[in-house]
């Protein structure tokens, strides 16, 4: 291969003849050995093959983590943006996009409701939602759905006794019932279906629910009147019911009240036996003696001997103390005629060994040399003379 | 550059037929570049071997380059013959040339003169390429004998163009100052 035809690659090479031929010194290269490559180029496979079965095991369980990577972003992302749609879709109207979200995620909380009462005030909570929704679009799938929710909400309630109800749920049916005068107002003549808005107990199981027929096919309504200030007039303008009992049931009433009252009173009459068990034993129990307590004559003389005992038994005068500051001062006396004594006595002995070490320094010769001290049979007595130890007169302070 | 690209994507599996056709591809290329920087064949046979021993390595961890795999591999052979300077204290001295000269002139019995003359002249350059740094070696031996294009050459280098436009330029007069000064001092 020429040097020229390499540099021509590039016409921003400018090379110098000197350093052109210089290069051109190492374009021939020696041949390949054939053996060492082939052996190399073997070598090469053989690693490759050695690798291969860890590599796929490697390659596997990537793909594996990869594959799990991302099925958990696209679970996340899809509930992350389910949660987002439907926390958004909660304000949308009919004509959003979003409203079917909404939509679905109330029959979600509905599927969800474990408890009728639940379910009821989830019931009226959509409800409202609904009328809402009908003064901002009338739309009859609203209308139809807004029908539906409020007779189960009623069916529901029916299912509850007055008594059962608690002062928030019967409020909750009270809202109910004025939703369901609504609904009426905006999905039928106000003169035809007043009476069934108008019954202030709970609408009986087996009484219809506002609408006639399937619940599920909704019928066209005819008079759409959707605001709100209609729908309260013309609830306010029924008249109000009140509760007259049946004649029948004021008859049963008076029959009950003439039987209590014609019945006799039964009064406390004890028995004659009674009386006269009571009057004897009253009688026994005075005519009982009454015991007083009388002490016995042994007992009262053995008192009075004790009493003149111990008056003739002589009190105890108190006698003088002995003077005990008399006696501290004789046995101070005597301790210092003791002390006097042992004094003149260690004086009389000090005396008498000045007396004899005089006496045998006088009788000892001075030429003759000391007796020698030989060890005899008898040893002679010993006279030992001790010194008591005398009190270290203690420095002034 | 899409069938390198599905090359290495099986090669990444271990295809032993995609490795066989880089090895048979590239390995000869791989093996002037070391015999021409290093003058002897066996280590040249040795970088070969470790080079796409390293390749192996790489594909093995998921590692490794997705494109110019020519360039990659080069990369690779170079760093292998400057770790190889670097070991070897002696290895770029002109005694032992000499007697590697010698050697090869006693099994060549044809025109000796004329042999021990172009085995001078190799030495000299090699020895002023050797004296080069690293970036500049490479960038001369792949340009003015592997016919790389710059754009290779930067993805070898790993380096951008202008860089590599630059450390050309200084490649080739640090060159020629080794070649002067080496003809200076055999004078």
């Amino acid at each position: 291969m020429s040097m020229l035809n390499l540099f021509g690659r590039d016409s921003n090479l400018q090379l110098d003849p000197f350093t052109r031929s210089a290069l051109d010194t190492l374009t021939a290269i020696p041949p390949r050995d054939e053996q060492a490559a082939t052996r190399g180029r073997a070598a090469f496979l053989a690693q490759a093959t050695a690798m291969k079965p860890l590599v796929q095991t490697i390659v596997a369980k990537r793909n594996a983590f990869k594959s799990l990577r991302i099925l958990i972003f696209i679970i996340g992302g899809f509930l992350f943006g389910g949660a987002t749609a439907a926390f958004a879709s909660q304000t949308s109207n009919p004509n959003d996009w979003l409203y079917p979200v909404k939509i679905l995620t109330e029959d979600v909380r509905l599927s969800m409701a474990s408890d009728a009462r639940e379910r009821l005030a989830l019931l009226i909570e959509f409800s409202d939602r609904r009328m809402m929704e009908i003064d901002v679009a009338n739309v009859d799938t609203v209308k139809s759905r807004l029908r539906d929710q409020v007779d189960e909400a009623l069916r529901i309630a029916d299912q509850f006794r007055e008594t059962e109800l608690q002062n928030t749920t019967r409020a909750n049916l009270n809202r109910m019932r004025e939703v369901a005068a609504r609904t009426f107002v905006v999905t039928a003549t106000p003169t035809s279906q007043t009476k069934h808005i108008a019954s202030p107990m709970p609408i009986p199981s087996t009484t219809p629910i506002l609408w006639s027929g399937s619940t599920s096919t909704p019928t066209p309504i005819p008079n759409i009147q959707p605001t709100r200030d209609v729908i309260r007039a013309t609830i306010t303008a029924l008249p109000r019911p009140t509760f007259q009992p049946t004649p029948k049931l004021r008859e049963t009433r008076d029959t009950i009240r003439a039987t209590i009252t014609a019945l006799p009173r039964p009064t406390f009459q004890p028995t004659p036996n009674l009386r006269e068990t009571r009057d004897t034993i009253r009688a026994t129990i005075t005519a009982l003696p009454r015991p007083t307590f009388q002490p016995t004559p042994n007992l009262s003389e053995t008192r009075d001997v004790i009493r003149a005992t111990i008056t003739a038994f002589p009190r105890p005068t108190q006698a003088a103390t002995p003077d005990l500051s008399a006696t501290e001062q004789a046995f101070r006396a005597t301790t210092e005629a003791l002390r006097n004594l042992k004094a003149t006595a260690e004086a009389a002995e000090r005396n008498a060994r000045a007396t004899l070490v005089a006496l045998l320094t006088a009788q000892a010769p001075s030429s003759t040399p000391p007796p020698r001290f030989e060890p005899t049979s008898t040893p002679s007595p010993v006279v030992v003379i001790r010194e008591t130890p005398r009190p270290r007169p203690t420095p002034a302070p | 550059m899409t069938s390198e690209r599905s090359l290495l994507e099986r090669a990444r599996a271990f295809d032993l037929d995609a490795l066989t056709e880089i090895y048979d591809l590239f390995s000869p290329s791989i093996y002037h570049y070391a015999a021409r920087l290093i003058g002897d064949a066996a280590l040249a046979e040795d970088c070969v071997t470790e080079t796409f021993s390293r390749l192996l390595h790489t594909l093995k961890s998921n590692n490794g380059p997705t494109d110019f795999l020519k360039a990659y591999l080069f990369r690779i052979a170079h760093n292998w013959i400057t770790d190889q300077y670097r070991r070897s204290t002696n290895a770029v001295s002109l005694d032992e040339m000499n007697e590697e000269m010698e050697h090869e002139i006693a099994s060549n019995e044809e025109m000796p003169i004329q042999f021990v003359a172009a085995q001078i002249d190799a030495a000299q350059v090699r020895l002023a390429l050797m004296r080069l740094t690293p970036d500049q070696r490479q960038v001369i031996v792949l340009k003015f004998y592997e016919a790389f294009t710059n754009e290779e050459v930067a993805a070898a280098l790993n380096k951008p163009i202008s860089a590599v436009k630059s450390l050309q330029h200084r490649a080739l007069d640090s060159l020629r100052r080794q070649l002067h000064h080496t003809i200076e001092v055999e004078a």
